[in-house]
């Protein structure tokens, strides 16, 4: 049965900012935001100054998109940006023009399966992982490096289980995760050169309450997931061959009220926990070695009213928080000891924004 | 005094007030100013494409124009317009306003005060049109300099020019600098000297 409450609130993979360049720094003065405004149909377009975080509006944003476009993934040449169209079924792809910041649709879309949701990209920018929630399997296409162009490889679609979520990729590109929230499960994928995905052995993870967001660090080690049932952050080291999940000791640790996104701050030290209904961020520092999560001095930071998801620059510098109350993007600076400080300036969009994809 | 001496000191009286009595007679004479000048030329436009979410300001090139009507030597309403032209932008001012000219011998220098309506074009083609054109107010003034060739033609050294504009809901800041050929046609009362 359709929920509407997961539709308003399903939230883009962050690993689509790993494959961004999470932890590489940039050089560039500005950088390039979109944000999909899916009631509307359309996608927001702005310029960011890295130094002083100001917003400009690109000329003639916001853009058409597909029907419903709710996850937007930024390939890493940055020429091309990608929607998937929840209740269009299919992918949108836009080439991005670096000099003036517009979008421009490449028609016709390519089909997906039914109700894609969420999405993610290898490192190298040739793979697209797409989950469809209404057809339960996940979608994957080989992608032009000339064009941008998408082309499902062979075997594609292939099954999972009912109502695939947040999708996670390893730096590797060799494993995929995959959240499946009525399930209380978490699915994981071997991923062959080719794209091709060989079901892990089932899984077994008890502390898993229906996880609903899912971030990786930058390494790879850890994976992130957020437990919408119980409001608590679960981590787990990968093993980088066999695919398996170990929890981290002392997890999972309390959040604030429906953590609906997690996302790992570049440098891989930080994570930040959206919660939906407090309105608030719980920031943990994570010791690098063992993965174990302490909460922050003066964690749950509040935030702007209902965050939906959140999104890093591609420094690392600025943190981006969707207000799906405010209809607006807050934006926060970083300190190195991972505390977030309100910046001076937040964009208010026509419309509820429901992700966000930034470039270098 | 002696005779010698009274010539001498003629001759230094007569050597140093030579200058001043030919240059009084040229400002005596005047300069003849025409009626109608009517400049045109080549135009850079450093355009202010940043407010309109591009990474950088943009180098526009083009023509610039003008004509002018002098009421006076050192008076004129200005018409202004110009046209540039780059990668994905192209910029339309057209002002009207009054110069103020400073005039010696073959010389002139200028400055004016512009005020109008610019129209500027950004070429992000989508699939439902072709472009954004946006139309508003304009504003600025500049500098120039101008060297007569002969009773007909000036050359238009340098004028550098300094625009604001408001399009697209937004402020443009843009510099202009413009060279060219001033046509001069009709006369005043006064007489240039060549």
């Amino acid at each position: 049965m359709f929920n509407e409450a997961k539709f308003a609130c399903m939230i883009l993979c962050s690993l689509g900012l790993a494959a961004c360049g999470g932890g590489i720094l940039s050089s560039a003065p500005s950088h390039l935001a979109f944000v999909s405004l899916t009631s509307n149909n359309t996608i927001a377009a702005y310029r960011i100054d890295n130094n002083t975080g100001a917003f400009t509006a690109i000329t003639g944003s916001p853009y058409f998109a597909g029907n419903s476009p709710t996850s937007l993934l930024l390939h890493p040449s940055g020429k091309y940006l990608y929607a998937a169209n929840q209740l269009g079924n299919s992918i949108s792809l836009f080439t991005v023009d670096s000099n003036s910041g517009s979008i421009t649709e490449v028609l016709p879309e390519t089909p997906a399966g039914v109700s894609p949701v969420s999405m993610a990209m290898n490192a190298s920018g040739s793979l697209l992982f797409v989950a469809n929630a209404f057809s339960n399997n996940i979608s994957v296409y080989s992608i032009n490096s000339a064009n941008g162009a998408l082309s499902q490889i062979a075997g594609s679609p292939f099954s999972t289980y009912q109502e695939p979520g947040a999708l996670a990729l390893t730096p590797s590109g060799n494993l995929l995760y995959t959240m499946n929230t009525d399930l209380s499960s978490i699915i994981g994928f071997a991923v062959s050169s080719s794209g091709a995905l060989r079901p892990l052995p089932p899984l077994t993870l008890p502390q898993i309450q229906a996880p609903f967001a899912v971030a990786m660090d930058p390494a790879g080690k850890y994976l992130y997931v957020t437990n919408a049932a119980d409001n608590a952050l679960s981590i787990f080291s990968i093993n980088s061959s066999t695919g398996a999940l170990t929890a981290v000791p002392q997890t999972p640790i309390a959040t604030g009220t429906s953590p609906v996104a997690v996302a790992v701050q570049p440098n891989g030290q930080y994570v930040y926990v959206a919660n939906n209904s407090s309105n608030n961020v719980s920031i943990y520092s994570i010791d690098s070695t063992t993965g174990v999560p302490t909460q922050i001095t003066g964690s749950p930071f509040s935030v702007t009213s209902g965050p939906l998801f959140l999104q890093w620059d591609p420094n690392g510098q600025w943190l981006y928080v969707g207000g799906q109350s405010t209809k607006t993007i807050a934006e926060y600076s970083f300190s190195a000891n991972g505390t977030l400080t309100a910046a001076s300036q937040s964009i208010t969009t026509a419309q509820t924004p429901t992700s966000m994809a930034v470039g270098r | 005094m002696t005779y010698s001496r009274r010539r001498v000191l003629a001759a230094r009286i007569l050597l140093w007030t030579a200058p001043v009595i030919v240059l009084g007679s040229s400002l005596a004479a005047g300069q003849q100013v025409s009626r109608w000048d009517v400049f045109g030329g080549g135009s850079y436009l450093r355009f202010d494409s940043a407010p309109l979410g591009f990474a950088n300001a943009s180098n526009l090139t083009g023509w610039n124009a003008e004509v002018a009507y002098n009421l006076f030597d050192a008076l004129s309403v200005v018409a202004d317009g110009s046209g540039h032209y780059g990668n994905q932008i192209t910029a339309y001012n057209y002002m009207i306003g009054p110069e103020y000219s400073y005039r010696w011998e073959h010389s002139r220098v200028f400055g004016r005060v512009l005020f109008g309506k610019a129209q500027n074009n950004v070429d992000i083609v989508q699939p439902t049109r072709g472009g954004f054109e946006s139309v508003g107010r304009a504003y600025g003034g500049g500098i120039g300099y101008d060297r007569d060739l002969n009773s007909r033609f000036t050359l238009r050294a340098v004028q550098v020019d300094y625009l604001h504009t408001h399009t697209f809901t937004l402020n443009q800041t843009d510099a202009r600098v413009s060279v060219g050929v001033v046509v001069h046609f009709g006369r005043t009362h006064k007489k240039r000297r060549l």
